[in-house]
């Protein structure tokens, strides 16, 4: 994907060409899930988020400032719509559950839930490059179109994503 | 013995894919209109709300459009046949004034090369000042075609050129250090190739709704004039080129062209074009009007036969769009 077929995808579907949003949408979509996954952290929540996040999109396509960065809007849009439905979840869960201890059973199973833990512990720019990386494999380059952001930027934010997981896991006890 | 950091990010690597890794969803549109009918309703209609203008520059729409496969038909369909056109207007018993179309059509066939110069205005409004100004230059030979496209201050933006004997197309964007180079399917090559002067006739006059111009004074010269207006649906109706392929990168709406004619050697002096273009890709989906005078002809100069077929520099890249339709 690059910034110049957006460009002119969004172009088309403002001129009545829903095909040409529909390929826009085909190609942001898994990873705006994966965006929305690692705020919500439940795949199908995420689903709905990005659905809504493009049908918010489509609705301000015309006010969109440069077609080309599509996929960082997009992605903006998208983490706006999780946030608030994880807002809205929170109000909605009883404290009982949020306080429900983990069952750790047989190490490969502790190893897994710690690394879950990790990555709930992560601020929310870490957790998401990880998610994009590590979903969907994508390359650093999708990526830096996602988040509008340079291949150095990405690097960098995945070592440090990484570092701090392994560092929360050695604190746990878990060895890699 | 501890393990080494390498391993560890492999083996953290590992973890993270097993744990995250999810095969792409795929994205169906009529589901989602069906969810979503408000904004599928604003997608089909080409959204009631007015679309947001925006300053595009040409070279930067132009890098677009030479990134797409599309180029492969339409830049021929539509750049270089209106070009040829301009050297070869059609005959027929046609006598405007003293000036028979056989005679001009005589006197541009003995003519082995051509360069021709003018200007491109651009306009996005109906200001009388154009939003783009830009020079051009054209050759023409047996060999092929070349058009240049300059800034106002002589920087070459664009370097177009068609090489007949390969129908190797190629386009050159100095400021980018990019190249695009294509062959154009066989088929087209050989449409190309047998444009003749009376091929021309037949799809630009045949219809009979060409017209003579009262005579008028260019560059000093009382001029013959003749017209014909939608030049481009006659051209593409005749190539036998897509309408809609060219359609998606210039949608040219009504259009008139004058090719001025010096009643003494039977030979054009100055081409003019004018027209309309529908929002499209060329003008960033704003309507806009061309307006082209070539109006400084050379002819049987001395052209290097390298040019229309120009060595790639090594510092450019090709410019490429993958999965493009």
């Amino acid at each position: 994907m690059t910034s110049a077929e957006d460009h002119i995808l969004v172009q088309r579907a403002l001129q009545a060409d829903p095909e040409s949003f529909s390929l826009l949408c085909g190609r942001y979509y898994p990873c705006l899930v994966a965006v929305a996954d690692s705020i919500l952290l439940d795949h199908h929540l995420a689903e709905d988020a990005a659905q809504e996040a493009l049908a918010y999109a489509c609705r301000q396509l015309p006010k969109l400032k440069e077609p080309a960065r599509f996929g960082p809007w997009a992605a903006a849009i998208c983490r706006n719509v999780a946030r608030d439905m994880r807002r809205q979840r929170r109000r909605q869960r009883t404290p009982a559950a949020d306080c429900e201890p983990q069952t750790l059973d047989g190490r490969e199973d502790d190893r897994d839930e710690v690394l879950a833990e990790a990555l709930r512990h992560l601020p929310d720019r870490l957790r998401e490059v990880i998610f994009l990386r590590f979903y969907n494999e994508l390359s650093y380059q999708q990526m830096a179109q996602v988040l509008g952001a340079t291949e150095q930027m990405i690097d960098g934010r995945l070592r440090r994503a990484k570092k701090r997981i392994a560092a929360y896991m050695r604190r746990k006890g878990i060895e890699l | 013995m501890p393990m080494k950091p390498k391993d560890d990010i492999d083996r953290l690597d590992e973890l993270l894919a097993r744990r995250l890794h999810r095969e792409p969803t795929a994205f169906d549109l009529e589901q989602w209109s069906r969810e979503h009918p408000a904004e599928a309703r604003l997608l089909r209609s080409g959204f009631a709300e007015p679309v947001c203008e925006q300053r595009i520059s040409l070279e930067r729409i132009w890098r677009c459009i030479m990134r797409s496969t599309y180029a492969k038909y339409a830049g021929i369909g539509v750049v270089l046949l209106v070009a040829l056109s301009f050297l070869f207007p059609g005959r027929h018993g046609l006598v405007p004034e003293s000036v028979a179309w056989a005679d001009v059509q005589k006197a541009v066939e003995d003519i082995h090369t051509a360069r021709v110069t003018g200007t491109r205005s651009c306009f996005f409004s109906n200001d009388e000042t154009p939003t783009y100004k830009l020079g051009v230059e054209k050759l023409f030979s047996h060999s092929g075609y070349v058009d240049r496209t300059y800034t106002e201050d002589g920087r070459l933006i664009i370097e177009f050129t068609y090489h007949l004997p390969t129908g190797t197309m190629t386009v050159l964007f100095p400021a980018y250090k990019k190249y695009y180079r294509t062959q154009v399917p066989p088929e087209v090559g050989e449409r190309i190739r047998q444009v003749t002067p009376m091929k021309l006739f037949e799809w630009l006059f045949a219809s009979g709704d060409y017209s003579k111009l009262d005579p008028r004074e260019v560059q000093g010269i009382q001029a013959v004039g003749f017209e014909v207006p939608d030049l481009v649906e006659r051209l593409t109706g005749g190539m036998q080129v897509s309408r809609k392929l060219v359609d998606f990168f210039l949608s040219l709406g009504p259009s008139r062209t004058c090719m001025w004619v010096n009643p003494q050697t039977r030979l054009p002096i100055q081409v003019e074009f004018e027209g309309k273009v529908n929002p499209c890709l060329v003008t960033g989906y704003r309507e806009m009007t061309l307006r082209e005078i070539d109006d400084r002809w050379e002819r049987d100069v001395e052209l290097d036969g390298g040019q229309f077929l120009p060595p790639i520099p090594e510092d450019y890249q090709e410019l490429v769009l993958p999965g493009a339709p």
